[in-house]
């Protein structure tokens, strides 16, 4: 114990001169096992007598399991592009998609076209399938002949973050 | 402990490292892929273009080159934090069709299932078919399943589907008609016989045995003298005779290794003397993970074997500990005097590392009377303050020695690194 603490000292003002550690930075795996509760009231709170706290703390909220329905099935994707804006996506918004799922008709899925990924509304009609933008400005994909569609998973929840910090 | 009506499942992950990297990037696909070792040295998986080019498993990337620009082989560094968390997946979708005590995560890319209890009520093919179905869907990861009445058979049923494609990658051997079955072993060669090595393999090729089909016709016991009780549980097990059971827990470790090459020659005992502090403390890290203490420690240190104008330098030397331990620093101390002992000057190093043996569970172990106690205890609070940091922090924040600032000169080389999806500043991007 006492022969590591002068060479700790000599450490510090070596790491102070030192190149970035951008390694360091800190990295977060994507495993929905839940850190965080957040507890929630059961009853209101009516004026007067507040009832002793054990009796409206019942259960916590739990993100994991409010967003996720199938953990070993669900990935998360970031948006690069604002071909779904008036669906709400946005780039860099995050999407957690259930591969699980069967995509139906009006489903927003991520897709995969010529080995490229890409978000979009499924559309199912007598022609059969598309996928269609939620922009103006970009355009729907309709198949060509020898093109495939391959849906990667169904996107079933937004993560946008509104407040940068 | 022999069983004549059990059904296993054996699910097998085609080329996992390569499929792990196709589901994260489509562009992969239908083209040649191999994944390099740590370092980038050694081909660990290829995709199937790959092996029709001709690339053998675990060859060095040197000896490959012409290969690999001749037709545009995608080179990739193995991304294990990623197939790790894709494996863990795959097995927690295997074990939701059985329960926990029937199920044997057997490799990273390999899961046993033993489907006895429910033969009667299901088709086993059509089982076959639903969880390589659900694996591809949920996780995209092409998979083979061998169903058979032992473990070495369902290991043989996986390689009968793998090679015959007529099989739709489900090959179910307890439903097979057994002319069909005597067909399909007479093709297998003995190598692909589950516990029989090399060795065996020649010593049963000088007595006529040459196919599984040979092998399985073979008498147990007269084998058992010539060979040994392993051999012939194998025969037994080749016809239909379960004798290895499910292992559901994993036997606790004996020990725990942690060596790395470098990513350039390394020359100096100071670099040496720092990257084996590193491999120490990871050791550290998984030896209280599992609880347990060491009593004892290899340090070794290597030149490149594939370099053949110097004579390869291989040297380990041995430590024991006083007292058993799981403190970091006591095996950053250790470790890098034994690196002083062992280390000769005009070396090219490419490789060090050190193995945690003589392992107990902690809880287990009893001090003897002159136990210093309040120096345990000092280094137990330690212990726990630099765990309680690593789990909250990464464990690169705090560490003995600078072994955990980047840019190391003996620190490993990735260069065609994949992202990692599963982290937040790595996902994948969408248009």
């Amino acid at each position: 114990m006492s022969e590591i603490a002068p060479s700790i000292i000599q450490i510090k003002p070596y790491l102070q001169s030192s190149i970035v550690l951008s390694e360091a930075l800190s990295i977060k795996q994507v495993i929905p096992t839940t850190h965080m509760l957040v507890p929630y009231a059961l009853e209101k709170i009516s004026a007067g007598f507040p009832s002793p706290a054990q009796d409206y703390i019942d259960k916590a909220l739990d993100m994991n399991e409010h967003l996720i329905k199938n953990e070993t099935a669900t990935f998360i994707v970031k948006v690069a592009s604002l071909s779904m804006l008036n669906a709400g996506i946005d780039i860099d918004d995050e999407l957690i998609v259930d591969r699980s799922l069967d995509a139906k008709h009006g489903d927003i899925v991520v897709a995969l076209i010529d080995n490229d990924f890409t978000v979009k509304r499924l559309m199912i009609d007598e022609k059969g399938q598309w996928l269609k933008a939620e922009n103006p400005d970009y355009k729907d994909i309709h198949l060509l002949d020898g093109q495939e569609l391959l849906i990667w998973g169904v996107v079933t929840c937004i993560i946008k973050m509104i407040r940068n910090s | 402990m022999k069983h004549e009506n059990k059904v296993f499942f054996l699910i097998d992950v085609n080329n996992m490292y390569v499929s792990c990297e196709r589901v994260f990037d489509p562009s992969l696909n239908d083209k040649p892929v191999i994944v390099l070792s740590n370092n980038d040295g050694c081909a660990v998986a290829r995709s199937n273009e790959s092996k029709t080019l001709g690339i053998k498993m675990g060859v060095p990337l040197f000896q490959i080159k012409d290969i690999v620009q001749q037709h545009n082989v995608i080179v990739l560094s193995s991304n294990y934090a990623m197939y790790a968390e894709m494996s863990r997946r795959f097995h927690t979708i295997l074990a939701s069709y059985v329960t926990d005590e029937e199920v044997e995560p057997y490799s990273i890319d390999e899961c046993f299932v033993d489907f006895t209890a429910y033969e009667k009520n299901f088709d086993l093919e059509k089982v076959g078919q639903q969880m390589r179905q659900q694996l591809w869907k949920w996780l995209g990861l092409p998979v083979c399943v061998g169903i058979g009445r032992s473990k070495t058979e369902s290991k043989i049923a996986n390689h009968i589907a793998k090679k015959n494609a007529g099989f739709n990658s489900v090959c179910d051997l307890v439903n097979m008609d057994p002319c069909n079955k005597e067909y399909y072993f007479s093709l297998i060669e003995l190598s692909e016989v589950w516990g029989v090595g090399r060795k065996h393999s020649k010593k049963l090729q000088s007595m006529g045995i040459n196919t599984v089909l040979d092998l399985a016709c073979a008498e147990p016991r007269e084998m058992q003298k010539k060979f040994s009780i392993v051999m012939a549980r194998t025969i037994y097990e080749l016809q239909g005779i379960s004798c290895i059971e499910i292992e559901h827990t994993p036997p606790s470790k004996k020990q725990i290794v942690a060596s790395r090459s470098f990513g350039g020659r390394v020359t100096e005992l100071n670099d040496l003397k720092e990257a084996i502090s590193m491999y120490a403390q990871d050791a550290c890290k998984r030896l209280r993970d599992e609880e347990l203490l060491c009593g004892c420690m290899i340090a070794f240190v290597q030149s490149n074997p594939f370099d053949q104008n110097v004579p390869f330098y291989n040297k380990s030397i041995t430590g024991s500990f006083s007292e058993p331990t799981d403190c970091a620093i006591d095996f950053v101390r250790a470790a890098t005097r034994m690196v002083d002992e062992i280390y000769k000057e005009g070396i090219k190093y490419k490789k060090c590392g050190v193995v945690l043996t003589g392992l107990e569970p902690k809880s287990g172990h009893t001090y003897d009377l002159l136990t210093d106690f309040v120096h345990i205890e000092k280094k137990e609070c330690l212990m726990k303050a630099m765990d309680g940091i690593h789990s909250k922090f990464g464990k690169k924040k705090l560490g003995v020695g600078p072994c955990f600032i980047p840019g190391r000169n003996w620190s490993m080389s990735r260069d065609k690194l994949s992202r990692n999806p599963f982290i937040w500043d790595q996902l994948i991007l969408v248009k």
